[in-house]
């Protein structure tokens, strides 16, 4: 397989999602919810920033406001991938993409990238908030495109959990349940570990969440540290998935 | 196809199974629901692994499985064009094949139509324009015409045998009118054990050998029918009447058409022959014998 048709054939198949996802209303109606409740939250933490003093309004505004919309794709990501797999095998033209030409790790990037850009398309929604601060000339931008980067290593992790989920059935519904339990507990175990008092455990549930390398992007950093931590557990989502495509031929 | 065994957890899906499609033939591939069918062209195509022998197959494959793949939010025009492009198709050849194919399976009308709104022929007519697309040497068709009306299926057959010329088909069916009006050659399976394989006027000559005679009298009376059954050696004889006329069926022995000898016979002895007409056994009745018995 030459490395051209690796990448002519995912594109084929990233694009037939693409259209397939921006012609339902579906992303539409996330998207306007979405930024319904960010820029309402966005909204109150402008006033609550009236009465302080001691922070800076990137800081007092902007920070949490990220924060949140972390919190919302863990939510999100599962609800945009849960049809990615799951359609394709109700309808059993998961048989017509195995056959085809196309590798099984073809199937998988194609589908990932569709499913990342969906998650932009929600992103770029919110781009307005550090743009409406950066006006009133309070803007950081550096720590505000290290924020951006940080969500985009954040949502690849979010979508592979999310995709790797939709090939595990053909229920859409159940799809998103399993995807946003699976990132529920990475999030949970790591707040309750940290209760426990083991110091050893806490680290190790501390390493293993996708919160805490996504802090330092909101402080403005991007260490090498997080960036391998995000690839990794990206990569590993993205071959169980292969893996489920190929168990199908047992 | 060699020894095909499939085990599912539980269940022996085939057993053994070896068979061979000879080049250039339509293949009817038969067995009641559950016998295999389905489970023996996955692994054919590839998209199951058999649990023990091996598949070798001379050429290019198209597959349309039993539920078609479409992709139902997308107009039959791009959707082929996908099919064509997810099978690596060179792009300047890829427009004239579509077209082509469209011409072929008379899908010329819907070719700007969503999937979704097509009705359930045209959805099967674009799922084997699908198999068709790389032009492959050999189309399997898992039970093509199910859920079709009779039009349609009509419409269906001929297109399959428009297809005999280029290519090699297997298709599997459980309706045997159609593989009786299509096929060259039978494989019929059963509980995933192999039945018999082979051309068809084999087959039918082997399970069917009788003939059987329906005939209607004015006058029947016992002595006629034991001379009858004296002179012409029935295997079995039945009798009813209706309206004064007596219908009888005859099942005879021989392979020789005694028809002539036997209306001769009427005649002579005034019994009164309205009219006689042979029934031959068709693939139904080969079915219902082979695999129950």
């Amino acid at each position: 397989m030459t490395m051209v048709w690796y990448i002519k054939g995912t594109l084929v198949l990233f694009k037939k999602d693409l259209m397939d996802a921006f012609n339902s209303p579906f992303i539409y109606i996330i998207a306007s919810l979405f930024s319904l409740i960010i820029g309402w939250l966005f909204f109150n933490y402008v006033i609550a920033a009236k009465d302080l003093t001691s922070l800076s309004i990137t800081n007092a505004v902007l920070a949490p406001v990220f924060g949140n919309i972390n919190l919302f794709f863990i939510f999100l990501s599962p609800m945009l991938t849960m049809g990615l797999l799951t359609q394709e095998r109700k309808n059993h033209t998961l048989e017509l993409l195995l056959l085809s030409k196309l590798n099984s790790s073809q199937i998988v990037i194609g589908k990932f990238l569709a499913g990342i850009s969906m998650a932009w398309f929600l992103l770029l929604l919110t781009i307005i908030f550090p743009v409406m601060i950066g006006l009133t000339g309070h803007g950081d931008l550096g720590m505000i495109i290290s924020t951006y980067v940080g969500f985009s290593f954040t949502l690849m992790c979010f979508i592979s959990v999310g995709l790797f989920a939709s090939s595990l059935t053909d229920n859409p519904i159940v799809a998103a349940f399993m995807g946003f339990a699976f990132l529920m507990l990475v999030m949970l175990l790591a707040v309750s570990l940290n209760a426990t008092n083991n110091w050893m455990l806490g680290e190790i549930a501390q390493y293993l969440s996708i919160a805490h390398h996504f802090e330092s992007f909101v402080r403005g950093e991007i260490r090498s540290y997080d960036v391998i931590y995000f690839l990794s557990f990206t990569g590993f989502f993205l071959w169980l998935t292969k893996e489920s495509l190929e168990t199908r031929k047992w | 196809m060699n020894a095909i065994t499939k085990i599912w957890p539980g269940l022996k899906a085939l057993d053994k199974l070896s068979f061979l499609v000879e080049k250039g033939t339509i293949h009817g591939f038969l067995g009641p629901n559950g016998a295999g069918k389905s489970t023996m062209l996955n692994i054919l195509v590839g998209l199951t692994q058999p649990s023990e022998g091996s598949v070798e197959v001379s050429g290019t494959v198209g597959f349309l499985p039993e539920n078609p793949p479409l992709y139902e939010n997308m107009v039959v025009d791009d959707y082929l064009k996908f099919v064509a492009q997810i099978f690596k198709m060179e792009k300047l050849i890829i427009r004239t094949q579509i077209d082509e194919i469209i011409n072929q399976c008379s899908l010329m009308p819907v070719k700007k139509r969503l999937i979704r709104n097509l009705s359930k022929g045209f959805k099967q007519r674009v799922a084997l324009a699908q198999a068709l697309i790389n032009n492959p040497d050999i189309i399997i068709l898992d039970e093509p015409t199910v859920g079709l009306d009779p039009n349609s299926v009509i419409e269906f057959r001929n297109l399959i045998l428009s297809l005999k010329d280029k290519h090699t088909i297997l298709f599997s069916s459980h309706q045997l009118t159609e593989v009786d009006k299509i096929c060259d050659d039978l494989t019929i399976i059963n509980k995933g054990k192999l039945i018999e394989s082979g051309p068809k006027e084999k087959i039918k000559k082997m399970f069917g050998s009788k003939q059987v005679l329906n005939i209607e009298l004015l006058n029947w009376n016992t002595k006629t029918q034991n001379d009858m059954s004296n002179l012409f050696g029935f295997e079995r004889m039945e009798v009813a009447s209706k309206n004064n006329h007596t219908y009888i069926k005859i099942y005879l022995n021989s392979l020789q058409d005694v028809r002539s000898q036997i209306s001769k016979y009427l005649v002579e002895n005034n019994c009164g022959l309205v009219s006689m007409n042979e029934e031959r056994l068709d693939l139904e009745d080969v079915f219902k014998e082979i695999t129950q018995g």
